[in-house]
C-alpha cells in the first residue's frame, strides 16, 4: 500500500473532527446513573483489546481498561451471535437502516461501508473477490464499568 | 472490535468526507468467515472444514465521499437516533501473514454498496425529541 503525504485537506478534516469533539463531547455531559440503569442492556461482552488508546480524556475518564458494551442484538451467523448490523447489500433507504454502531450506550460518530472488491495474493493466479464491511466508532460511551468514557473503534 | 488511535479516523460530516486509515494492525486471519466465527473449528453443515488461525497484520484506507442522500433515523426498537448521510466509499486494503499476503485493487468507487456516515445517540443516549414522528 503507498504511503503519501497527508494533504491539507486531510489536516483540515482532522480539524473539524477536534472541532466537533470539542462542541458534543467535551464538558462531562455524562449521563446519569438512574438513566443508564434504565436502559442499559444485559448482552455479551466484546472481544477487545485490552490496552485502550484513549483520547482527549476528562479527568474522570483517564482510567485505563474500560470496554465498551456491544450494542444488543445484531446478526447471527453459523450459530454465532454478532453484534453487528451490517448495512445493506442493495438499495434501502437511508431511514431504513439497523444501527451501525457496534458500542451500546454510545453518542458519537459512525463511519460504516458496506464494500468489495478484488486483490491479488500470493499464489494466486488470478484476482480475487473480497467483501469488506468496516468501519470505525469516535465518541463517548458507557464503558462495562459503568462510567463514562471517549474513544475510538475500528471494526474489521 | 478494535481500539484505534483518535488520528486514525477524520470525519466532516457536514461535507459528507471521512477518512479510516489503519497501519499494521495485528489480527489473525482465520482463513474465512466461519472458520473466524468458530474459532477454527470449520462449519459442518455447509462443509468447511477447520482452518488453524494464524497471526496477520492488516492496514487499511478507506475513504467516505459523495454526499448522495441524508436523513435524520429514530428508531425506538433498536433504541438508536442520529443524523446520517449516506455517500461513496472507496477502500484500499492489504494483509499479510507468514505465507500469505494480499493487496487489494485501487481504490475503484464502483465497487461500493452502501456507505455511510453518522452522529447517533444509542442506548442510555438514546431519547425522543419533540419533532419526531
Amino acid at each position: 500500500m503507498n504511503k503519501t503525504p497527508v494533504p491539507p485537506w486531510k489536516r483540515l478534516l482532522q480539524r473539524k473532527t477536534d472541532e466537533h469533539f470539542a462542541v458534543f463531547h467535551s464538558g462531562g455531559k455524562s449521563l446519569t446513573r438512574r438513566g443508564f440503569l434504565s436502559t442499559a442492556t444485559g448482552a455479551a461482552g466484546l472481544a477487545v483489546a485490552s490496552d485502550f488508546a484513549v483520547p482527549r480524556l476528562s479527568m474522570a475518564d483517564e482510567e485505563k481498561g474500560a470496554e465498551p458494551k456491544p450494542i444488543p442484538g445484531g446478526s447471527t451467523i453459523a450459530g454465532v451471535a454478532i453484534h453487528h448490523n451490517p448495512l445493506p447489500a442493495v438499495p434501502t433507504a437511508l431511514t431504513q437502516i439497523n444501527d451501525p454502531s457496534e458500542i451500546g450506550d454510545f453518542n458519537g460518530m459512525i463511519i460504516d461501508t458496506q464494500i468489495r472488491g478484488l486483490g491479488n495474493g500470493t499464489g494466486l493466479s488470478m484476482p480475487v473477490s473480497f467483501r469488506a464491511d468496516m468501519g470505525a466508532m469516535q465518541g463517548e460511551y458507557v464503558g462495562e464499568d459503568g462510567r463514562p468514557h471517549h474513544g475510538s473503534f475500528v471494526f474489521i | 472490535m478494535i481500539p484505534t488511535s483518535r488520528d486514525s479516523i477524520a470525519i466532516d460530516f457536514e461535507e459528507g468526507v471521512a477518512t479510516l486509515r489503519v497501519r499494521d494492525v495485528p489480527v489473525t486471519d482465520a482463513h474465512d468467515l466461519y472458520n473466524n466465527l468458530t474459532k477454527g473449528q470449520g462449519y459442518a453443515p455447509l462443509g468447511i472444514p477447520p482452518v488453524a488461525p494464524v497471526p496477520a497484520k492488516v492496514s487499511f484506507d478507506i475513504e467516505w465521499s459523495g454526499i448522495t442522500d441524508s436523513a435524520k433515523v429514530v428508531n425506538v426498537m433498536q433504541n438508536f437516533r442520529g443524523k446520517f448521510v449516506k455517500t461513496g466509499a472507496t477502500i484500499d486494503w492489504s494483509a499479510e501473514s507468514a505465507n500469505f499476503a494480499f493487496q487489494s485493487e485501487s481504490p475503484n468507487p464502483a465497487r461500493n454498496l452502501y456507505a455511510v456516515i453518522g452522529h447517533e445517540q444509542n442506548g442510555a443516549f438514546f431519547h425522543l425529541e419533540a419533532d419526531d414522528e
